[in-house]
């Protein structure tokens, strides 16, 4: 039986942890932290980049930095939370084919929850190359 | 005292009751057991003997043992890997947790250093207290620690954290660093902590 992993997606830093011998234990991540900022970027080689690496370098590519994506998830474009959230962020966004969100990350567009997702992936990716197994 | 006497009856059927309970605690073993006692004293009269019955409910039951069976020993092997894992784990926590405690140590030392180096720069620092900041350095050096962090270098998070950007006058130049603010160090592979630089950014 695979280890259940849990994880804290937060709006600015998330975490994760396993159950061990009955008692939970909160995953350092491949950067040697136990908090993950919820940052994704695409850097200007192209490849993505999360967490501490995309907040490190935020201020050379804003554009292209998602921060604080959780807020954003499960909202309509034009909500007033939104706009006022929309101010606050030098990302760009618009209105999905949905009446959603869609944030622009390096020329493309992504849902919330895709880059939500992202954040997801990586916590989970290290947190295999941690313990040595597939987390499924 | 002489009370008690009456309580032995019910202290007896307290024990019996208990020793129910304790039966009911284990019953899959205890029906397992019944199963293979009852077959040979009640099968017999009941279906006349007859033993394609009595086959057909032994290999029910072989069954039934077999998946126990398993399902023990995939526990049983499931614990052992989880055995060897906590060993291999513990391993290499050891080594991290070395290095951790070297990087904990740096870290609260970088700050004295940097301070000297800067006052190096400036010229403010007398022979004797060179020499010091050269026996710090050295002892870093003997620790394994690295610098990071130099103009021209093309920026990599991994290594730097942007403060901020300069305008660069070259397409080649963009995405390098332009400054640098504060060393980085590293230990191995292991950053303790990233160069602190502005980034070089070319406007197209």
């Amino acid at each position: 039986m695979a280890k259940i992993l849990g994880i804290d997606l937060g709006t600015t830093n998330s975490a994760m942890a396993i159950v061990e011998g009955g008692e939970p234990r909160v995953l350092e991540n491949a950067e040697g932290s136990r908090t993950t900022p919820s940052i994704v970027a695409i850097g200007k080689s192209g490849e993505r980049v999360v967490g501490t690496l995309a907040k490190r370098q935020s201020v050379t590519n804003p554009l292209n930095t998602i921060y604080q994506i959780k807020r954003f998830i499960g909202h309509s474009f034009g909500e007033q939370a939104v706009e006022k959230d929309r101010k606050a962020v030098p990302f760009e966004m618009h209105k999905a084919d949905n009446g959603g969100i869609e944030v622009k990350m390096s020329d493309k567009w992504y849902r919330p929850e895709e880059i939500s997702a992202m954040i997801l992936g990586k916590l989970k990716a290290d947190a295999e190359a941690k313990l040595g197994e597939k987390i499924t | 005292m002489v009370g008690r006497a009456s309580d032995i009856p019910r202290l007896r059927r307290g024990i019996r009751f208990d020793h129910e309970a304790c039966f009911g605690h284990n019953r899959n073993m205890d029906e397992q057991e019944d199963i293979d006692i009852a077959p040979d004293e009640e099968a017999s009269p009941a279906f006349g003997g007859s033993p394609e019955a009595k086959v057909a409910k032994m290999r029910e039951e072989i069954m039934g043992l077999r998946k126990e069976k398993q399902e023990y020993m995939d526990g049983w092997q499931r614990a052992k890997a989880d055995y060897v894992n906590a060993l291999k784990r513990f391993d290499q926590e050891r080594v991290h947790e070395r290095v951790r405690g070297v990087v904990k140590a740096v870290e609260l030392l970088l700050p004295a250093f940097d301070s000297l180096e800067r006052a190096k720069e400036l010229g403010e620092v007398p022979k004797s207290f060179a020499g010091i900041a050269r026996q710090l350095e050295g002892a870093f050096t003997t620790l394994g620690l690295t610098p990071v962090g130099s103009v021209g270098e093309v920026f990599d998070p991994a290594l730097h954290e942007a403060l901020g950007t300069d305008a660069a006058e070259s397409e080649a130049q963009d995405d390098t660093v332009s400054a640098v603010l504060e060393r980085g160090w590293r230990l191995g592979e292991a950053l303790v902590r990233p160069a602190k630089v502005r980034v070089a950014h070319f406007e197209k």
